[in-house]
């Protein structure tokens, strides 16, 4: 079995949102609407304080409870693939915004217009803006007035299941996330959990990362190690 | 008249509050859940008409700070959606650990969270 997971280490995030940065440009980022933001906050006592970086996008919870809700009221927009993905089909969306008050991570984002990245600038748009809509993955065809989210760039992973290549997700830069690839710091590592010889199965194992907010149970894909204790 | 309108607003704030405490919360949630409330058909957060507000103010008469507990997060609160600005009328924001007395497993609604436990 295949399960894809992100290890986000906080003892070595510096804030620099470069993966903030990355996500915005390779998954059409539209204003209003971020897969990935940084939340900071003080840590310590003074005088030994710092600032804490923390990374935050989809969980792709195991048992994610906007699905739950999605599916509870009919709609079935929010799917979990075999390969623990969790995706928004935008043609079934309602835009009720149920999935945005379920998710204890705050991570789905209504759409409330398509914008550019630039909006004060309407000539700018970038390369992958200049993309046809009907040309771009069906996770990057947004729509006003739904839900969208962190894909875990499935574009690249589908990809990479086409192409028979797999084993190549999380090293190969065309078939892993652009956020985890970007990290200067090396603060986040992808790949397949289940394989005891992947590198975030080792790192997860020797760094004691562990998801957060697991009062809800909702079993997160996403790991973090944790500057200044659990949360 | 100012005395009465005053008195009707006060009311008005501080009833709900007493009604969910005096409400059996499991058995509005059953009847809910059976159909025998009409709590509309628009799947919403719409104040007044989505079934979201409907279900929780309205029928449950949670008041608003039960949800809506406060206009800022705690610093160390972890949440992607923390820097948005509440949106329009919103009485503030809203931290999900209010939902999960109803909402777990074993709950009086619909089970979102700690699922696994029942399947």
């Amino acid at each position: 079995m295949t399960r894809y997971v992100r290890l986000i280490d906080t003892e070595r995030c510096m804030g620099c949102r470069a993966c903030v940065a990355a996500c915005y440009t390779e998954n059409y980022f539209t204003p209003d609407a971020p897969w990935n933001v940084v939340v900071e906050h003080e840590i310590g006592t003074y005088p030994n304080t710092q600032l804490a970086f923390i990374p935050v996008n989809c969980m792709h919870c195991e048992d994610p409870p906007c699905m739950t809700v999605c599916d509870e009221i009919g709609v079935h927009a929010i799917t979990k693939n075999e390969f623990g993905v969790v995706l928004i089909d935008y043609d079934k969306c309602i835009g009720c915004k149920y999935c945005v008050a379920a998710c204890p991570y705050g991570v789905p984002q209504y759409n409330e217009s398509l914008k550019q990245l630039y909006p004060e600038a309407e000539a700018a748009t970038t390369p992958y803006e200049q993309v046809d809509y009907a040309d771009r993955h069906p996770t990057h065809q947004k729509k006003a007035k739904v839900v969208e989210k962190c894909t875990m760039c499935w574009h690249k992973l589908e990809a990479a299941m086409e192409a028979g290549k797999a084993d190549r997700i999380g090293k190969d830069p065309e078939y892993t996330p652009s956020c985890d690839l970007v990290c200067p710091v090396q603060a986040r590592i992808f790949g397949d959990i289940d394989d005891p010889n992947s590198e975030v199965a080792k790192q997860i194992g020797a760094k004691k990362a562990a998801q957060i907010k697991k009062e809800y149970g909702t079993r997160p894909q996403v790991y973090y190690v944790l500057e200044g204790g659990d949360f | 008249m100012t005395k009465i309108l005053f008195f009707l607003t006060v009311a008005a704030v501080v009833m709900p509050a007493f009604a969910a405490d005096s409400l059996d919360l499991s058995e509005v949630a059953k009847d809910i859940q059976k159909g025998k409330v009409d709590v509309g058909t628009e799947y919403s957060m719409s104040f007044g008409t989505g079934r979201f507000h409907n279900i929780h103010a309205n029928t449950l008469g949670l008041n608003c700070e039960s949800c809506h507990g406060g206009t800022e997060y705690q610093p160390d609160f972890i949440l992607l959606r923390k820097y948005e600005d509440d949106t329009s009328g919103s009485p503030g924001k809203v931290d999900q650990s209010s939902c999960l007395g109803c909402h777990t497993a074993g709950g009086i609604a619909t089970t979102l969270y700690n699922g696994r436990a029942t399947k």
